[in-house]
């Protein structure tokens, strides 16, 4: 049944105009990156830009693969599978389904 | 693509889930995933939300998660040519997993993969809110059949092919050490803004013509 009360009003309203603020807000931070002026770069910051993704995914998966976790133990072993198998094959997506595929096997072994 | 695919639809489910628990209109739990198209800032807003937060902690801790975007802007616009319009339709849709893949691409990225990347992800997590939606928002733990080992086991096989010589396996391996220390104390938006900053002068100090001169 449709409520219009006055607290519910109030309550929709809580969430509408910040959440359309925000969303404001992260396509500027979005933008910003992209609008900076496309000058020539120095090699020393072209340099800096390569290993951009390097730092943010090392950042990205060590600070998932460090919170308290049950199976914690599983996805480092199942980490060092994916690693394995994407080096020696050079096939990322065998080290996705080979370090998927061993932390299911590991989980499923101690349950 | 499907891995993040993948790992992006349980993710919703929860949201959706916290979303309806809280209170939250359907209305506005698909608006905020067509408009803000984050993960961990939607349900970061949720939970602040219903611990009362005002608005100014609610903008800091947007800025906070979404700061490394800057970094993803800046390093994409290296890569690829631009025009305006791509620009402002790339950077709606930007995220770390369309950001990923894209740069690993190298010299083949361009604003077309870069696009569909953005836009099939925003895709599946729009689609991902609204079955959540429709499912009227059941409790789901990713946790549970390891979804949650999805995200980072992407970026991970992502990240391999990326270690060439021996200044990246250092960069690598000081930036792991930097994010478990940190990990617990940053947020992880500033978190990975300071990481990749920390990667980006150590490697380009590391890889210098004169420190390889020294070196020879």
């Amino acid at each position: 049944m449709a409520d219009f009360s006055q607290e519910s009003a109030k309550r929709r309203m809580t969430y509408l105009w910040p959440g359309l603020v925000l969303s404001l807000v992260v396509f500027g931070v979005r933008l910003s990156g992209f609008w900076l002026n496309r000058t020539e770069m120095s090699p020393f910051w072209a340099r800096f830009c390569r290993y951009i993704p390097l730092g943010a995914f090392t950042a990205l998966v060590t600070a998932s693969l460090s919170r308290p976790d049950s199976h914690l133990w599983a996805k480092l072993l199942a980490a060092g599978a994916a690693i394995a198998l994407t080096f020696l094959t050079k096939k990322m997506w065998l080290g996705m389904l080979g370090g998927l595929g061993a932390f299911w096997l590991l989980l499923w072994l101690v349950a | 693509m499907m891995p993040l695919w993948l790992g992006a639809v349980p993710f919703a489910l929860v949201y959706t889930a916290a979303a309806r628990q809280a209170g939250i209109n359907p209305f506005e739990i698909q608006l905020m995933s067509l408009t803000i198209f984050s993960a961990p800032l939607q349900l970061s807003l949720v939970s602040l939300g219903v611990a009362g937060a005002s608005f100014l902690i609610m903008l800091g801790v947007t800025l906070t998660l979404t700061v490394q975007l800057v970094l993803y802007g800046l390093s994409l616009r290296q890569l690829i040519g631009l025009d305006r319009k791509q620009r402002l339709a790339a950077a709606y849709f930007l995220t770390d997993g369309a950001y990923a893949l894209t740069v690993t691409q190298g010299t083949k990225a361009s604003f077309a993969y870069l696009f569909g990347a953005e836009l099939s992800m925003y895709f599946i997590w729009n689609a991902g809110t609204l079955g959540g939606l429709l499912l009227n928002g059941g409790l789901f733990d990713p946790a549970k059949i390891g979804a949650d080992f999805v995200v980072p086991l992407t970026f991970l096989v992502l990240l391999v092919p990326m270690v060439r010589q021996r200044a990246d396996w250092l960069v690598v391996g000081l930036c792991a050490l930097g994010s478990w220390a940190l990990g617990g104390l940053l947020p992880s938006g500033l978190l990975v803004l300071v990481i990749a900053l920390l990667a980006g002068f150590l490697g380009a100090w590391l890889t210098s013509p004169r420190k390889a001169r020294n070196a020879a």
